[in-house]
């Protein structure tokens, strides 16, 4: 056959004998897998949970302080300059960053069908990448911020994180060469796709604009090209290929267009990384880049689409499915929200969009609605599936399950509409309004004073006092730290529901259906030894 | 200065090379020569296509009478329901 004569490294067993094997080798098979990812997938994902929990604290006295500026303002170490940029690097590279690779190990595992090797080797990976991100947060709090949206580390700490990326990039082409599959499966394409851009484009601003730094139009196109990419191309990847596997796998039905998902890669790979510029849409630089981001944003509906309709297409019919598997809820949460602020983030790249919306709120909202509900979402629901499985455990409570789920799913689309809102009311304040909202709502009423606010525009730019804008987005801000407030506790939920899990706290419960052995025994004599 | 045009259009040459390369590797493979086969590789005879492979510990008999339910309706559709949504090569 012709598939296992181009990979010298590949063994005889191809899928059609994997076919024939009978289930009771299967099982220990993947159990062995499975264990052999524990130690270094859970170090991953104890310590991404840890950043989560720093993160989201953080979060809190950003938000605070943006409605409450004399919150803790006697620190220097938590003024709002400081806090908020250590906030976004805690969350992005350590939590989701962490999660991602964590995600990344077992499920490289899992599509090569082989046990995972030098875990050591990825302890000490997750150990450095850890040294690295305190070191890049103190550095922050201290002052030492590079300034750069999405690069706020100073070299030093990326240099350290650059080197953990290394050793997991090499542990990934080791574990792929060793592969017994000759199907390579879509989500290994996005997978090797993410670890093959991030060092790229992380090495590639470091030099350009830390090492040998460039200025002015070059420095901005730049770093929005690598903070757009960041997101697209690692955290979008990763976050596709674990839906990928796991929507199929919960519900126990294939793909419906495989076709579609390897086009939804290729199309991703094309045009993702053009559309950087749509950050800097009026801003000074020339406006042929602008254009180009603005055609590859839009193009971005060919990628997103043919996901959104795989995923659509392979859950129909299935939808109740999502009563009864956490992993469900929390991915195809995610998966629909990608799709969400997807479409957005191209239609907000159009300029007659970007105008009004700009600088605002509104960009936050979207921000948080792609790293969160649709990235941290599938993290949170990819946990639930891998944890039991590396652990031998399940969860222990279901309702801790459950008010997990609630408190950040509506925390998050709470979260997205108080800053859509307020962003929409400050970037038409900003732009063309001719009286302030509170205003009109005082003299008009709630419903008239709105709709005058929308219909009576003119030209008349900088009509509304600064100051008064600024006021006008108080509630929303006050809005949005409830929100964050909810988050936090669906995050607590579960911090305590991992702790539990990993440290064996609470009665022992194995057993069907997160797992697929029927008690302790089978258990034991699957992985030989204790679980 | 022009150690910025060495690394930007080398590694636009690099870069393109491996795509391409890349591209050329999954085409010679066969990896697009059956996409069924690529939807169906993630299950086996032991996570088959049919079972759900995870849900909440207390509603676990709901769930398998969920899933009986889905089973009989789909016995009912013609066979091959998802495959003839896409013609196999």
């Amino acid at each position: 056959m012709s598939q296992a004569s181009t990979d010298t490294h590949t063994p005889a067993i191809t899928d059609e004998s994997t076919h024939r094997e009978d289930a009771s080798r299967l099982a220990p098979l993947r159990a062995r897998i499975d264990r052999s990812c524990a130690v270094p997938c859970i170090v991953f994902f104890a310590s991404s949970l840890f950043w989560l929990m720093v993160g989201t604290i953080l979060a809190l006295i950003t938000s605070l302080k943006m409605h409450h500026p004399w919150f803790l303002a006697d620190i220097g170490w938590l003024t709002f300059g400081k806090v908020r940029p250590a906030h976004l690097n805690a969350v992005a590279f350590g939590w989701a960053s962490m999660s991602a690779i964590g995600v990344l190990l077992w499920l490289m595992c899992r599509l090569c069908m082989v046990p995972l090797r030098f875990p050591a080797m990825l302890v000490i990976a997750a150990g450095i990448w850890n040294v690295g991100v305190t070191i890049g947060l103190v550095a922050i709090l201290a002052g030492e911020s590079s300034g750069i949206e999405w690069l706020e580390f100073p070299n030093y700490a990326a240099f350290v994180l650059f080197l953990a990326f290394a050793i997991i990039s090499i542990w990934a082409v080791a574990t792929f060469a060793a592969r017994t599959t000759t199907h390579v499966y879509v989500s290994q394409w996005y997978m090797f796709g993410a670890l093959f851009w991030f060092p790229w484009l992380y090495a590639t601003v470091q030099i350009f604009l830390i090492l040998f730094p460039v200025k002015g139009v070059t420095q901005a196109s730049i770093t929005w090209w690598f903070g757009h990419n960041v997101l697209g191309l690692w955290f979008t990847p990763i976050g596709l290929a674990a839906a990928y596997y796991l929507i199929p796998k919960v519900i126990g039905r294939p793909i419906h267009s495989y076709y579609l998902s390897i086009l939804g890669f290729w199309t991703l790979a094309l045009f993702y990384n053009w559309a950087g510029a749509h950050h800097l849409v009026s801003g000074p630089v020339p406006a042929w880049l602008v254009t180009v981001s603005a055609v590859a944003s839009m193009m971005m509906f060919i990628p997103v689409t043919t996901v959104a309709v795989n995923h659509h297409m392979t859950m129909r019919g299935r939808f109740r499915l999502l009563k009864y598997s956490p992993t469900l809820r929390f991915v195809v949460f995610g998966a629909m929200c990608y799709t969400f602020v997807s479409f957005q983030g191209s239609l907000m790249s159009l300029r007659i969009l970007n105008e009004p919306f700009h600088f605002t709120h509104h960009t936050i909202g979207h921000a948080h609605l792609g790293l969160y509900a649709f990235f941290t979402m599938i993290m949170f629901g990819s946990m639930y599936y891998i944890v039991p499985r590396l652990t031998g455990r399940e969860w222990a409570s279901n309702n801790l399950i459950r008010i997990h789920f609630w408190a950040t799913s509506i925390g998050i689309a709470g979260m997205f509409i108080v800053l859509t809102i307020g962003g929409m009311i400050q970037g038409f304040e900003l732009n063309q309004a001719s009286e302030s909202l509170s205003v009109l709502v005082r003299e008009h009423g709630l419903w008239s004073g709105t709709k005058e606010f929308f219909a009576g525009f003119e030209a008349q730019n900088g009509a509304v006092p600064f100051l008064q804008i600024m006021k006008d987005t108080i509630p929303w801000m006050q809005l949005r730290s409830v929100t964050g407030i909810l988050i936090f506790i669906g995050h607590l939920a579960f911090f305590i529901l991992v702790v539990m899990n990993v440290h064996a706290w609470g009665r022992q419960r194995f057993g069907k259906p997160t797992l697929f052995v029927d008690d302790t025994e089978d258990y034991e004599k699957l992985v030989g030894g204790q679980p | 200065m022009t150690l910025y045009y060495i690394l930007v259009f080398g590694i636009l040459l690099l870069f393109g090379a491996t795509v391409i390369w890349a591209l050329w590797w999954a085409i010679r493979g066969g990896q697009f020569s059956d996409f069924q086969k690529g939807a169906t590789s993630i299950f086996d005879e032991d996570e088959p296509i049919g079972e759900v492979t995870d849900h909440f510990t207390d509603r676990c008999e709901e769930m398998k009478r969920e899933q009986q339910a889905i089973a009989e309706n789909e016995d009912q559709e013609p066979p091959g329901e998802e495959s003839s949504a896409k013609p196999r090569n």
